[in-house]
């Protein structure tokens, strides 16, 4: 259920950060011809800026669709996310009373939506990402804790795949469950060991 | 494994696919929104040619062949039209990148027609210029003759020889040029010093003398003696220009004084008595008191019979003329606005618009009394614009006194949908915003400026208001989306309007600024400022204005148009300027 959700959180992400890389790309596309303002962290221009950025949400956002390392994409998203969120504070803690708003002339132009509009949604967007991320990382290791602890209490079973002989450990109470062996892939039950039995 | 794999491509897939379409659906959806070929309106509208009164139209003495300057793609051109074909031929080209206009002239023709002279210049080097001589009835060039200082006057003295006047270290001297066998010409031992005080309108009144204005005085120069001499100053009046008749001998001589303007006809070496000091004889032409109205440029017509002169009203320029100097005057462009006009023998050529429509230069008859164009600025029929005609409308303010405006109204309009109002003040002549506006469906207002100087700018804002509470009565206009607009230096009046009413005006645009709307209060929505790369001051400003407005949560959008400064020149810069102005107000 937890991986499910997981997953579904990680689409969804990928979604979004494609989402934002397209807006960027299509932005600096349309708006071609206008100049931009710096923008005041990294003093380069808001053109560039969004070029980088996008590029980044892109490979990001490609990672979590097309990817299959669950932590690996949960920590870019975060990682991501924290950049983009340590920027957001920061533009507020220099005193920039519109947030991304003045910046943001032409993505609302391209897009017809006001710049405070825009600033808020890349905000959500933002805080999604990190907060989603943040429970995403932090919940499979509750639950990993929990599982070992239960395992610990209940005892672990070794025994061997009965197609290609490998070594198999599993908690006691996955006897008789059907698996894929982790060895040769064939479908195995698993069982207590025959000394066991004795 | 393998299942869930492509199962989790195939998702990672669909969604790509379902994202980016969405994104490129909501693009295609607000461009769909904004008025329909309105990049290729603004682009059609840029390409008419812009008829430049720094460059006078010249025609010859056979009136067949006409010189005119006017914007080409990348800068400005000179062409000679053949009047009776209807052709033109471009003679030079000077590319937008660091054009001056006062280096790159049109000289005028010889006597008889044989020669035509312009003047070009290299970018790199300031001072120096080239006088081009060409052939009249071809155009092809014959000679190239180097001036190496600054130049302040030109006339022909005869088919074979002309003379400029130049400037070194504050002092004028006149150097006379003369064509010798081969089609050399070689410069004559100059005249030296001849003057130390700024002199305008170098004219020739015979092959070996020439006459220039000097504030209120005209002095004369005669190539045999060597010697100035004063022939005219004006005591009690001041002498605004003047204008000269060989084939007469007779000044046309443009006073003014605290009551309006004189004309008077002035011939130097005739006997008689002016205020009571003996000096040349004087004919009282007649007196326009017309202030504050500005009189320009005046001309004989057909031999003296007449005069031809053009009046400012309200920042538009009319040509009047006289067929004798006892007659009404008959007014011509009275609707549009005149760029430049000139008289050969009874045929009147002016340039610019019968009623705003895209310049073109007329022929007037004196004879016939019969106008004809012989020139259209727009080479092609537009394919998208819909030409707007403006209306002239006068409202009349609380203390009494009369407002004119020109207004634009929406090429479509629809009954349940309000439309965008641009309310300025400008100058009143041919202008390619108005247009894209109004095909974009906007309302545009011109509240009708009376000259360039910024003394009669005030009271700026009173005007506009008076117009705008008149315009809100249309129900047609969209309150909300009011937005300002001025160039160069009527952004100090935008900007006075936007301290003053900042909650009125959804946005402003704003053409080469001089001043800013201030960010510290309430602030406008959009910015849109406009400007030339090398026109430093503008550029530096409105960087620094654009980067604070940002850091204030303010959009600015700036345009900075490459190889233009301060004037937008070339009709490249125009389009480009054009097109920003239509993303900015109806979508990228």
């Amino acid at each position: 259920m937890q991986l499910t959700l997981i997953r579904i959180f990680i689409y969804s992400s990928g979604a979004l950060l494609l989402a934002a890389a397209s807006a960027g790309f299509l932005t600096n596309w349309a708006s071609a011809g206008f100049t931009t303002p710096n923008d005041p962290i990294f003093k380069i221009s808001i053109r560039h800026l969004f070029w980088i950025v996008s590029g980044v949400e892109l490979a990001v956002a490609l990672v979590c669709l097309f990817g299959r390392q669950i932590p690996l994409q949960l920590m870019l998203i975060l990682w991501l996310s924290m950049n983009l969120a340590i920027y957001r504070a920061s533009l507020t803690f220099l005193g920039m009373r519109g947030g991304f708003g003045g910046y943001l002339a032409n993505l609302s132009d391209v897009f017809g939506i006001s710049p405070n509009t825009t600033d808020t949604m890349l905000t959500m967007m933002i805080l999604y990402l990190l907060i989603g991320g943040s429970i995403s990382l932090l919940f499979p290791w509750v639950w990993t804790r929990m599982r070992k602890f239960s395992v610990k209490a209940n005892g672990q079973i070794k025994n061997s795949c009965p197609s290609c002989g490998g070594r198999i450990e599993f908690p006691v109470y996955g006897v008789g469950r059907k698996i894929a062996c982790p060895h040769c892939m064939s479908t195995i039950t698993l069982q207590k060991p025959p000394a066991a039995l004795a | 494994m393998r299942v869930t794999s492509i199962k989790q491509a195939a998702i990672g897939f669909s969604l790509t696919v379902l994202v980016v379409g969405l994104m490129a659906g909501w693009r295609m959806y607000v461009k769909a929104a904004s008025p329909a070929h309105i990049q290729e309106i603004a682009a059609e509208l840029a390409a008419v040619g812009k008829l430049y009164s720094t460059i006078p139209i010249m025609p010859n003495r056979a009136c067949d062949k006409l010189l005119f300057g006017q914007s080409t793609e990348q800068g400005v051109g000179i062409f000679l039209l053949d009047i009776v074909s209807g052709q033109k031929h471009l003679m030079h080209e000077q590319s937008r990148k660091k054009y001056d206009p006062a280096r790159f002239r049109l000289l005028g023709w010889a006597p008889d027609d044989s020669f035509f002279a312009y003047q070009r210049y290299e970018p790199q080097d300031y001072l120096f210029s080239r006088i081009i001589i060409c052939k009249g009835n071809s155009g092809e060039m014959l000679y190239s003759f180097p001036v190496h200082e600054m130049m302040a006057g030109f006339v022909w003295l005869s088919p074979h020889a002309f003379a400029y006047m130049r400037i070194t270290d504050g002092k004028r001297d006149l150097v006379a040029v003369e064509e010798k066998a081969g089609g050399e010409w070689v410069p004559l031992k100059p005249f030296k010093n001849i003057t130390q005080k700024p002199a305008s309108a170098l004219t020739a009144t015979s092959t070996h003398s020439v006459v220039w204005q000097e504030g209120n005085t005209l002095q004369r120069l005669n190539f045999a003696t060597g010697l100035t001499e004063q022939i005219f100053e004006s005591t009690s009046t001041g002498l605004q220009g003047f204008s000269f008749s060989l084939d007469t001998g007779k000044f046309l001589l443009l006073c003014r004084d605290k009551t309006g303007y004189g004309l008077f006809g002035f011939q130097p070496d005739e006997k008689g008595v002016w205020g009571g000091v003996r000096a040349g004889l004087f004919t009282n032409i007649c007196s326009i008191k017309s202030l504050p109205n500005s009189m320009e440029k005046v001309l004989w017509t057909d031999n003296e019979k007449g005069i031809a002169y053009v009046v400012q009203d309200l920042g538009q320029r009319t040509l009047y003329i006289k067929t004798n100097t006892f007659d009404t005057s008959i007014s011509l462009l009275a609707r549009g606005s005149v760029v430049s006009f000139a008289v050969s023998r009874n045929q009147i050529f002016v340039a610019g618009s019968l009623t705003n429509e895209p310049p073109g230069i007329w022929q007037y008859d004196l004879v016939s009394g019969s106008l004809n164009c012989i020139y259209s600025s727009q080479e092609q029929p537009f394919k998208y614009t819909k030409y707007i005609v403006p209306l002239c409308r006068t409202v009349t303010n609380t203390s009494g006194k009369e407002i004119t405006y020109h207004l634009w109204e929406p090429a479509k309009t629809s009954s349940n949908k309000k439309s965008p109002l641009l309310i300025g003040r400008s100058l009143y002549s041919w202008e390619v915003y108005p247009q894209v506006a109004a095909n974009g469906g906007a309302f545009f207002v011109n509240v009708d400026r009376p000259s360039y100087t910024s003394a009669n700018l005030n009271p700026w804002d009173e005007d506009i208001m008076t117009v705008y509470a008149e315009l809100v009565k249309d129900s047609g206009i969209d309150t909300n989306a009011v937005f300002l607009y001025g160039s160069s230096s009527e952004t100090e009046g935008l900007v006075s309007l936007v301290a003053k009413k900042p909650n009125l005006w959804k946005g402003a645009i704003l053409l080469n600024p001089t001043s800013l709307p201030d960010l510290s209060g309430p602030h406008l929505s959009k910015i849109l400022i406009d400007g030339g790369i090398d026109d430093a001051g503008t550029v530096k400003s409105a960087i620094k204005y654009q980067q604070a407005a940002a850091d204030s949560g303010v959009s600015v959008t700036l345009a900075l148009h490459q190889d233009a400064g301060h004037v937008y020149w070339s009709s490249s810069t125009k389009r480009e300027q054009a097109q920003q102005l239509a993303k900015f107000l109806f979508g990228y």
